[in-house]
C-alpha cells in the first residue's frame, strides 16, 4: 500500500531526475537539496554534476550526485548535514552518490563512491542512529565494497 | 639442532615484523582509533569474498579481481605517513551548543541569549559555516503543538542569526518536538532544558 507521502516523495526523487541541469551553479543552488558543505581546499579541486562543471571555493555547497575532483597537490575536507566529515587527498575522484539525512522519518542514507586516490572518512550521525548499517552506509570501492559501523578509516583506491 | 629450531622460530617472526613494515599496495582500506580513542568496525567485501577488520591501524588490501586479503596490522608510523595528507584536509569538528526557552515560549532565556552573543563571536572567527538547528519542547500540550512550537523556536533563533548577518541559506532547522527530551520521561519531560533548541555548528 502507498501511502500519500510515499507517493509525494516518489514524485519529488522523480522531479529531481527530470529538472534539466544546464543553467550553471545557481540552478544547483535553487532546485537541489544543499547535502554538504566545502570545508576545507587546497590547490585546485572541482564538482561536476552532468555536463555542469563547477570549481569549488571554500564554503561551496555540494549536492548529490556531485564528482568531486581534486588536482595534483590538492586536497579538500567536506562536511555533511549529518557531521560526516571526508577528505580527499591529491588526484582523487570521489562521487557522493546518495545521502539522506531525516531521522524522523527513517530516512538515513550515506553512500559514496571512490573511483581513485585516498578518502579519509570520520563517521557522523547516520551511522549512529541507522539501525541497517549494512544497506544505509556504503563506501563503494574498485575493489568491493566498503560496509561502516561508526568509526573513522582511511581508503586508498587505484 | 638448535639453529634448526632458533630458524624455524626466527624466520616467521622476521616475515611477521617485514609484513607490519610493509606500506600496503593497491587498493585497500585502513580501520583507525575516532578522537576519543574508540574503534568501530569495517567490512570489505567483493564477489569472491569478505573481510571484517575491528582493530586500530588494520589494514585489508585488495588486489584486482581478487577476494580482499587477510587483514594485517601496521606500524602507526605507516599509517601516520599514509594518512598525512588527508588528515591536514580534515574539516574542524562540528560544536554543539544548547538555547534555552521559556514556558510555551519562543523567546530566548536571558542565560541563552549570553550564550548567543558568545557563540556569535565564534561564527563569525570561522572561515565557512553551516548551522543545523533542532527545536524540542517539554511534554505539555500535544504532540502536533509540540512539533510546531519545536519549529517555532528553531525559526526564531535562525531569525536572530540571519539579523546578525549569518547567511539564511546555510543555516537547516528540524523540530523535534517533545520527542527528544534530555532525561527520559516522568515527570522530568515537562522540565525546563527540555524547552531548547540544539544548534550544531560546522
Amino acid at each position: 500500500m502507498f501511502s500519500f507521502r510515499k507517493i509525494i516523495s516518489v514524485f519529488t526523487f522523480l522531479m529531481m531526475f527530470s529538472f534539466p541541469l544546464f543553467a550553471g551553479t545557481s540552478a544547483f543552488a535553487d532546485d537541489k537539496p544543499i547535502i554538504a558543505y566545502v570545508k576545507v581546499l587546497n590547490g585546485a579541486c572541482i564538482a561536476i554534476n552532468g555536463s555542469v562543471e563547477r570549481p569549488l571555493k571554500l564554503g561551496d555547497p555540494l549536492f548529490k550526485d556531485d564528482i568531486l575532483k581534486t588536482s595534483e597537490q590538492s586536497s579538500m575536507g567536506v562536511s555533511f548535514r549529518d557531521n560526516t566529515l571526508i577528505s580527499l587527498g591529491s588526484n582523487s575522484l570521489l562521487k557522493l552518490e546518495n545521502f539522506a539525512f531525516d531521522p524522523d522519518n527513517n530516512k538515513l542514507a550515506f553512500a559514496v563512491e571512490i573511483f581513485q586516490g585516498t578518502l579519509l572518512y570520520i563517521s557522523g550521525l547516520i551511522s549512529k542512529l541507522t539501525k541497517n548499517p549494512d544497506e544505509d552506509l556504503r563506501i563503494t570501492t574498485p575493489a568491493g565494497t566498503v560496509t561502516v559501523r561508526g568509526t573513522r578509516l582511511f581508503i586508498n583506491a587505484e | 639442532m638448535n639453529t634448526k629450531f632458533i630458524l624455524k622460530l626466527l624466520v616467521p617472526l622476521f616475515l611477521l615484523a617485514l609484513a607490519a613494515c610493509s606500506t600496503p599496495r593497491g587498493n585497500y582500506v585502513i580501520l583507525l582509533a575516532e578522537e576519543d580513542g574508540s574503534v568501530g568496525e569495517v567490512s570489505v567485501a567483493n564477489d569472491l569474498g569478505s573481510q571484517t577488520i575491528s582493530s586500530v591501524n588494520t589494514v585489508v588490501e585488495t588486489s584486482e579481481n581478487r577476494a580482499p586479503k587477510k587483514p594485517r596490522e601496521l606500524s602507526e608510523d605507516v599509517v601516520a605517513k599514509l594518512v598525512a595528507e588527508t588528515e591536514e584536509a580534515q574539516p574542524p569538528k562540528p560544536l554543539s551548543f544548547f538555547f534555552f526557552f521559556g514556558f510555551d515560549s519562543d523567546e530566548l532565556t536571558g542565560d541563552s541569549q549570553v550564550i548567543f552573543d558568545a557563540v556569535l563571536a565564534e561564527i563569525k572567527a570561522r572561515t565557512t559555516v553551516d548551522i543545523s538547528l533542532i527545536g524540542h519542547t517539554d511534554s505539555t500540550g500535544s504532540v502536533e503543538y509540540n512539533r510546531a512550537l519545536g519549529l517555532r523556536r528553531a525559526g526564531r533563533l535562525r531569525d536572530l542569526l540571519v539579523e546578525s548577518g549569518v547567511t539564511a541559506s546555510a543555516i537547516d532547522i528540524k523540530s523535534l518536538g517533545e520527542d527528544d527530551p534530555l532525561s527520559d520521561g516522568g515527570a522530568d519531560s515537562k522540565k525546563a532544558f527540555n524547552r531548547r533548541v540544539v544548534m550544531v555548528l560546522r
